[in-house]
């Protein structure tokens, strides 16, 4: 199934600063946004969340408007999972209460908790099912965030850096659910990440953000360059390759000889290969070394 | 040398004072987290104002309260009359002056205790539950409530243990009426200054067990919460 695409036009100034400026739109499936810090990536999300306000312009999925001049759709109507890069995981609740948390309470309450548990299962944490995030580890926190998120049926799904403070194994793992879900869900998924290997592994399309503008858009090998070359918007702009690399020469997905040339994360054409995960059939992105 | 006392121990005073205090507590809490959720949400106008209104009880003398309320709950008053015509009965020199009177001593310990609890939880917990379809007021009971409730618990029996206590506003506001209005606080006092000191230091005691009790509570049950 194919969901809306969402389009967002907007400019947010903050301060008599444009902090985020941009004409953007995100079509079904898998849309990297990369850049540097400030660049205005959080903002964008929470924009599209409706967590910031937008001094002008227009955010629309499908037909239906959520904001313009006239119009701001409250954050809890959107039906947009966003998984925080701190996770914001509910503390007081287990993790079936976190997962069951977003889910249309028109559903009897004994059917949402089974809902969750099967979410639970399929990202690999039934066995949390009971516990709080408290006695989580960070990889366990990234699955019930997940379950969460997308267990709410969303229009739209969005990731601020979700797996930043994860181990590459699990990293690999969880990239390949991520893919798997909304291929399922067919939304737009918005990913922000300053790791170029999961930008590649993981995206349809890829955005470059910098001051708040968009300075590259398209495919991930347009906007980051293919596997060791320098990013395309670097490459064109042919001024200081070497600085231009510098956001990515701290990032590990990168380094040579990395997970992307390792064959661990796989290039577009073949990531869609399904693989059993976790007992459940599913399209995802791992190739097992 | 003095005759040994033969009367017996009123106990009175000491169940009206636990009984205010109790509904006071009550009225505090559900007043002064709504209030601290007023003043916690940035978009309140006059924040500071309203916040310095709803303080000063805590630093104005117990006769300048006495006479506000006396002003604005007493016989003549438009919200005295009103009462005495739904109710029957006056607010002033009763023990619901004395409820009011304790009310505005726990209200500002409340206060001061939820707001800062509904202050300190985190903003992107919030902000999830908005994005999984939670509205503002689910939001506050399902995500921000639960979260603040040991600032809430703290406040709560702060405010009881200082309702507990009241003893000006209430002299003004309910009287000393033995066996009506006559709370352990005024009781300790009518039998100090009639040289039973013997049953006000017994209530005295009693007052003061309760009170770090309560206090005590509080701190093995927040303790637990934050080790949840």
């Amino acid at each position: 199934m194919a969901g809306d695409a969402l389009t967002v036009a907007i400019a947010v100034v903050r301060d008599g600063v444009r902090a985020l400026d941009v004409d953007l739109t995100f079509a079904p499936g898998i849309t990297c946004v990369v850049g540097p810090s400030g660049a205005g990536k959080s903002t964008l999300l929470g924009a599209i969340a409706g967590l910031v306000q937008p001094t002008s312009g227009r955010i629309a999925l499908g037909a239906r408007t959520w904001f313009d001049a006239r119009h701001h759709e409250p954050i809890h109507k959107r039906r947009v999972a966003y998984v925080f890069q701190r996770l914001a995981l509910f503390p007081h609740l287990t993790a079936v209460g976190n997962v069951t948390y977003g889910m249309a309470r028109t559903e009897p309450r004994a059917a949402r908790a089974d809902r969750a548990r099967h979410l639970l299962e399929r990202v690999g944490a039934v066995h949390l099912s009971h516990r709080r995030p408290s006695t989580f580890s960070g990889g366990e926190a990234q699955r019930v965030a997940l379950a969460r998120a997308l267990a709410m049926a969303p229009s739209v799904v969005l990731l601020d850096e979700p797996f930043s403070a994860l181990d590459r194994a699990l990293k690999i793992q969880l990239a390949g659910l991520v893919r798997g879900l909304v291929d399922e869900l067919g939304v737009p998924l918005v990913y922000v990440t300053h790791s170029t290997g999961e930008a590649r592994a993981l995206a349809d399309r890829a955005i470059r953000l910098e001051h708040g503008k968009v300075v590259a858009e398209g495919s991930v090998d347009e906007v980051l360059g293919r596997r060791g070359e320098p990013h395309g918007v670097e490459a064109r702009a042919a001024s200081a390759p070497v600085a231009a690399r510098a956001d990515d020469d701290d990032d590990e997905d990168d380094d040579g000889g990395g997970e992307d040339d390792g064959g661990v994360l796989v290039a577009p054409a073949e990531r869609r290969r399904p693989v059993d995960l976790e007992g459940t059939p599913m399209p995802e992105i791992i190739r097992r070394r | 040398m003095t005759a040994p006392q033969t009367h017996p121990m009123d106990w009175g005073p000491l169940w009206l004072s636990l009984r205010v205090a109790s509904i006071a507590t009550v009225i505090a809490v559900l007043l002064g987290v709504a209030l601290a959720a007023l003043l916690a949400w940035r978009k309140t106008p006059a924040r500071d104002l309203l916040d310095a209104i709803l303080s000063a009880p805590l630093v104005m003398p117990p006769t300048v309260l006495g006479y506000y309320v006396l002003v604005m709950l007493g016989r003549h008053s438009a919200l005295g009359k009103l009462w005495r015509d739904l109710f029957g009965s006056d607010i002033v020199f009763t023990e619901t002056g004395a409820v009011v009177a304790a009310t505005i001593g726990a209200l500002p310990m409340v206060i001061k205790s939820a707001r800062t609890a509904l202050e300190g939880v985190d903003r992107t917990l919030i902000a999830a539950a908005r994005t999984l379809g939670a509205g503002p007021l689910r939001a506050f009971f399902t995500v921000t409530l639960p979260l603040a409730a040991p600032g809430v618990i703290a406040g709560a029996a702060l405010g009881f243990a200082r309702a507990l206590g009241d003893f000006g506003v209430t002299l003004m506001v309910a009287g000393d009426i033995p066996g009506q209005t006559q709370t352990a606080s005024l009781y300790i006092y009518d039998e100090i200054q009639a040289n039973r000191d013997s049953d006000a230091t017994t209530m005295v005691v009693l007052m003061t067990l309760i009170a770090v009790g309560a206090l005590y509570l509080v701190n093995v049950l927040t303790r637990r919460d934050r080790g949840r």
